[in-house]
């Protein structure tokens, strides 16, 4: 499935965030938006998942306009997978992977055994079976984004589109997250949209990056293509040294501060 | 080498079959606690029967309530009839009703506002009826009269709160704009009341008034039972039917809308649907806080919070609470206490202890 990004500019009512943005990608592919703090990123993130009417253009998939689809078959291709925070209530971590299901049941109707069977798969693709029957706001933060993930995949999306998925995670953790975003993306099953405020990310598990610079300035290319030494400067505003690191058979690149 | 084999084909058949048997035994174990809060909400029924003044026996209880559908000997005498017909089951089944229509409501607002602070009356349902019915008595108009006051100005209030909150509120803040238009729709029919309250001849008026406010069901009557049964209904079937959507709905507008729920829809529902059943619960018994609170807490304290066995294990309990409280209310002393004061003087004092026994607060 292709999702393109035409056109469109977001924003709140008279204050216009993000203008006329264009993007192409498709199923299988990883895409990682960077930008600084307050360039709107999130904004248009809401705006493509519908949750922000854009201020003008469109949003396609497979080449259909989705402003007219109703909610659940939006949610039946794009997954959203938020920052973790406190649910009010003490849910199983089960049942909040099931609420993934919602996008494929009726009005009236309620989550049967096949969805079931679907959780319990979701979690143990991403190794957190161990959870399944733990009170969701007790596990560590980790955990629950890594649930939070589980629920989008239960959603059996085309797309999962990801608001900082490692922000405030520890090291460890956010290896862990990326590792499975990694996964997702190369078995081909999923197109992953994530945000991050780590250019290493991107060289770590995108194929595909956007940046959104100061003054509506809109990048979009390959990891090796977008992301240089001086176009990082132009956007964070800092000295960046980008260095080949060597491990084995894994050649990567890696950002270090040249300060 | 044949052990590890054995060993770890065990493993995978415990991580396949396991997790899978494992939530079959919860599922039914919520089955389990939902029937038993059934039965004893049957055997509470019948039980209330007994409890009174005028002494009856099972047997009787159990003949005149058959004979009413089944043509039966009559084994009884006609005062027993009186007694149980006109005037202990109404009372009963308005209970159960009242109870069972605050506590449902409560539950679905909880969800949907996302707080256990909720209660049914946070857009001023209560307020809006009060007025509604203190103005009736003012008028001196007759009971039904009354309750179709309280009934239409408990709808008005909550239909001028959500106009106002779907003008006020932009984005994402309307659930905020809802609460506070509710507050302040709440305040200005508060001070309605008081205003009659005022304005009423100190003699006649002012008591009855003051009575009503205080909530019962001391002169409830069957038709009026009969009355509240079709907006109770009306309002509880879709949430009966939409209740595991409310799981949905408690991680927040913009989640539940990327996992595909019509969020103004589901909430115009459910807000629709609270009213008309809070609205009627008010109509018949006049003002009984704490229960559309409370009864929802305490009901997550024992199935948990997921809504597909909270919401009707909330009924049953609302029912079940409002029973045992009118029992006493019309039966521990000779002058009646009212109701809506006995529900807070028995409830608040449960509530505490569970939430301190429990250790683990307003979120389990």
């Amino acid at each position: 499935m292709e999702l393109e990004v035409k056109n469109l500019s977001c924003g709140y009512l008279n204050r216009p965030v993000v203008s006329n943005v264009s993007l192409k990608m498709s199923t299988g592919e990883s895409l990682c938006l960077l930008g600084p703090n307050g360039v709107g990123k999130t904004t248009f993130f809401k705006t493509i998942l519908g949750l922000l009417k854009p201020r003008s253009g469109q949003i396609f998939l497979d080449g259909e306009d989705v402003s007219k689809w109703p909610r659940r078959k939006f949610a039946a291709k794009v997954g959203y997978v938020p920052q973790y925070h406190m649910p009010p209530f003490a849910f199983e971590v089960l049942d909040v992977v099931i609420m993934g299901r919602n996008a494929h049941l009726g009005s009236f109707a309620s989550p049967g055994k096949k969805d079931r069977i679907i959780a319990e798969q979701v979690l143990d693709t991403l190794n957190i079976s161990y959870l399944s029957k733990r009170v969701y706001t007790e596990i560590s933060g980790g955990e629950r984004q890594l649930v939070l993930i589980a629920r989008a995949l239960a959603q059996e999306p085309e797309f999962l589109v990801m608001d900082e998925p490692t922000a405030s995670l520890d090291f460890g953790n956010q290896i862990k997250v990326l590792n499975q975003i990694n996964q997702l993306a190369t078995s081909g099953k999923v197109g992953v949209i994530m945000t991050t405020h780590y250019p290493d990310h991107a060289f770590y598990c995108a194929s595909k990056v956007a940046v959104m610079g100061k003054g509506d300035t809109f990048v979009f290319g390959t990891p090796d293509e977008v992301i240089t030494e001086a176009y990082l400067q132009e956007v964070y505003d800092v000295k960046v040294k980008i260095i080949l690191v060597e491990n084995g058979d894994v050649k990567r690149k890696v950002c270090v501060s040249a300060v | 080498m044949y052990v590890e084999i054995y060993a770890d084909n065990i493993k995978r058949r415990c991580k396949v079959g396991g997790s899978l048997v494992s939530k079959d035994k919860i599922l039914s174990s919520d089955k389990v606690k939902l029937q038993f809060l059934g039965l004893a909400l049957v055997v509470l029924f019948f039980g209330s029967f007994l409890i009174g003044r005028y002494p009856v026996t099972p047997d009787n209880v159990f003949n005149i309530l058959l004979a009413k559908l089944f043509s039966w000997p009559q084994t009884w005498t006609d005062d027993m009839e009186t007694i149980i017909i006109q005037v202990r089951l109404p009372r009963i089944l308005a209970a159960l009703l009242v109870g069972a229509a605050l506590a449902t409501s409560g539950a679905a607002y909880q969800g949907m506002f996302r707080n256990p602070m909720v209660s049914p009356d946070i857009l001023g349902v209560s307020a809006g009826a009060s007025f509604g019915a203190v103005l009736a008595i003012m008028l001196s108009l007759d009971f039904f009269w009354i309750q179709l006051f309280a009934f239409a100005f408990g709808l008005l209030a909550v239909a001028v709160t959500y106009l106002a909150s779907t003008k006020l509120s932009k984005n994402n803040d309307t659930m905020l704009v809802l609460v506070l238009a509710g507050i302040i729709v709440s305040m200005v029919f508060s001070s309605l009341v008081a205003l009659v309250k005022y304005l009423a001849d100190p003699f006649s008026k002012l008591p009855a008034i003051t009575f009503w406010l205080m909530g019962g069901l001391s002169t409830i009557s069957v038709e009026e039972v009969v009355m509240i049964v079709g907006p109770m209904l009306i309002g509880l079937i879709p949430l009966v039917l939409m209740r595991w959507k409310l799981n949905v709905m408690s991680f927040g507008d913009e989640e539940a809308q990327a996992l595909g729920v019509n969020t103004g829809r589901l909430r115009s529902v459910i807000v629709l649907c609270a009213t008309l059943m809070t609205a009627s619960a008010v109509a018949v018994s006049g003002v009984i806080g704490l229960v559309g609170l409370i009864v929802p807490h305490l009901t997550r304290l024992v199935v948990g919070p997921n809504y597909k066995v909270l919401l009707p294990a909330s009924m049953i309990i609302g029912g079940g609470f409002l029973l045992i409280v009118d029992n006493v209310s019309r039966t521990l002393w000779s002058v009646e206490i009212p109701l809506g004061i006995l529900t807070s003087i028995i409830g608040a004092p449960i509530f505490m202890y569970l939430l301190l026994a429990s250790r683990r607060g307003w979120t389990s």
